[in-house]
């Protein structure tokens, strides 16, 4: 008797960012959402929590547009993006 | 992302400065807002604090996570529209003046501001205008008291010569659109039995004839009132046939005209005296601007009417000035060069009127003082259709 095979969708590995998304539009604006938290904030560089990891934007004129208690709204000229274990 | 910001500008808010006391406070503050749902947004930072945004009804709210923060709290410029009322109830005038803008316009938007025709290419505007104004349709009369329906049907019965009549709203403006009756040519009466007789004395040189019994050919010379074309004929039996006589007889003729120009002429001359009446009519109504009656004497008015257009059409508001001459009469003894001018354009205006249809062959004009006369005579060879119909009318 033969076995049948059964084609199951392959998931992606967990990660460290459990519940994070991240949408950038351009070198302009990020939207985070299932953020912890703002660690570090001035107009160079903003630092926030993000699962287990901290993810840490750089740039100029960089702002919060919006924050909420999960999601978060970056604006600037983003230069750099950095994950932070 | 714009109906949030009205939103925002509805319920109103404020900006606020975040002072921090210690190293990473203000950090703090921004994360303990957004676990406590406090949304801020407009988040900023200088060298020495932070600023942000919030509504109006939750800065209270921040008070005790400033204090767990261990930051200080600076409240800034106020927006949106509790504010902006807040400015604006306490001043009356411009709170009045809003009231009043309001009303105006709801009740300047009750009547018709003007009215349009279209579509008509024979029938006068003017003549419309008249009449839709008799029926109650005019600049200034109240919209919810008209009656469309009704009113293009007596439109259509005003003007027969109209085929179909629509009176369309737009805004303030009302529009009569029309189209006009194409007219069927006249069918050619048959039955009726005529001749056709000389219109004036001359030699015939072309024959166009297309009914009746030809009396004349190319070459004869005809008088006035004689018989061209006859519309009894006789067959080859002797029998009698009756019928339309129709066609062109096309003659030379020998035509004059003549003008007189008396030497001595009353004329009016304006003495510079001025009188100037102008009115203005709002919505229908007139109100006159100046004091000034009608003069009495000898007077040449002229009159003109001016009416205030915008960008959708003609306003309800038009300004009418009369401007009232005086003339005095005064006798002038013409020379004979004056007189010959106007006898020359008075022969000009009769050939116009009666020599329609007639092609001058050769002409011969000569003037003449007769007395106080100057006397202008035109002697024409022409040629021109002689053939004029007589019916023959018989007694039952």
């Amino acid at each position: 008797m033969k076995k049948k095979q059964v084609n199951v969708p392959s998931l992606p590995p967990p990660s460290l960012l459990s519940g994070f998304r991240m949408e950038i539009s351009g070198n302009r604006e990020a939207v985070l959402e299932g953020c912890g938290g703002v660690l570090e904030y001035s107009e160079e560089a903003i630092r926030v929590r993000a699962g287990k990891m901290s993810v840490r934007f750089t740039g100029r004129n960089l702002k919060i547009k919006c924050l909420t208690a999960d999601s978060l709204v970056v604006e600037g000229y983003l230069t750099g993006l950095e994950f932070i274990t | 992302m714009g109906s949030i910001a009205f939103v925002r500008w509805i319920l109103g808010w404020v900006d606020f400065q975040i002072r921090p006391r210690r190293k990473g406070a203000c950090e703090r503050f921004l994360n303990l807002c957004a676990r406590q749902g406090v949304a801020l947004w407009r988040i900023g930072r200088s060298e020495e604090f932070f600023t942000a945004a919030i509504a109006v009804g939750r800065y209270e709210e921040l008070r005790p996570i400033a204090r767990k923060a261990g930051v200080r709290l600076k409240s800034g410029k106020r927006h949106g529209l509790p504010f902006l009322w807040k400015r604006i109830s306490s001043r009356k005038g411009i709170l009045a003046g809003m009231v009043v803008f309001a009303v105006t316009l709801h009740i300047f938007s009750m009547y018709v501001w003007s009215v349009q025709v279209t579509g008509n290419t024979s029938i006068p505007s003017d003549q419309i205008l008249t009449e839709a104004k008799n029926l109650g349709l005019s600049p200034g009369a109240l919209k919810s008291r008209l009656e469309y329906q009704e009113l293009q049907r007596r439109l259509m019965i005003a003007f027969p010569d109209v085929s179909w009549l629509s009176v369309n709203t737009q805004g303030c403006m009302i529009e009569i659109a029309l189209e006009e009756r194409i007219k069927h040519p006249e069918a050619e009466n048959q039955e009726k039995i005529s001749n056709l007789k000389a219109s004036a004395s001359g030699q015939i040189i072309k024959l166009e004839v297309t009914g009746g019994a030809l009396q004349v050919k190319v070459g004869d010379a005809v008088v006035k009132g004689q018989l061209l074309v006859s519309g009894i004929a006789e067959d080859a039996t002797g029998g009698t046939r009756m019928m339309r006589s129709s066609g062109k007889v096309i003659a030379e003729t020998e035509k004059s005209l003549v003008a007189e120009i008396p030497m001595k002429q009353t004329v009016q001359r304006p003495t510079g005296k001025q009188i100037v009446r102008r009115s203005v009519r709002i919505f229908g109504l007139e109100l006159p601007l100046s004091l000034t009656g009608r003069p009495q004497g000898e007077y040449q008015k002229e009159s003109q009417r001016v009416t205030l257009k915008g960008k959708t059409g003609d306003l309800p508001i038009s300004l009418y000035t009369e401007t009232w001459s005086e003339q005095t009469n005064e006798e002038i003894t013409l020379t004979e060069a004056q007189a010959e001018e106007q006898a020359r354009a008075k022969i000009e205006e009769l050939k116009q009127q009666e020599w329609k249809d007639v092609k001058i062959l050769s002409s011969n004009l000569s003037g003449k003082m007769e007395g106080d006369v100057y006397r202008m005579t035109l002697y024409c060879q022409c040629e021109e259709n002689i053939a004029l119909e007589s019916e023959i009318l018989f007694k039952p």
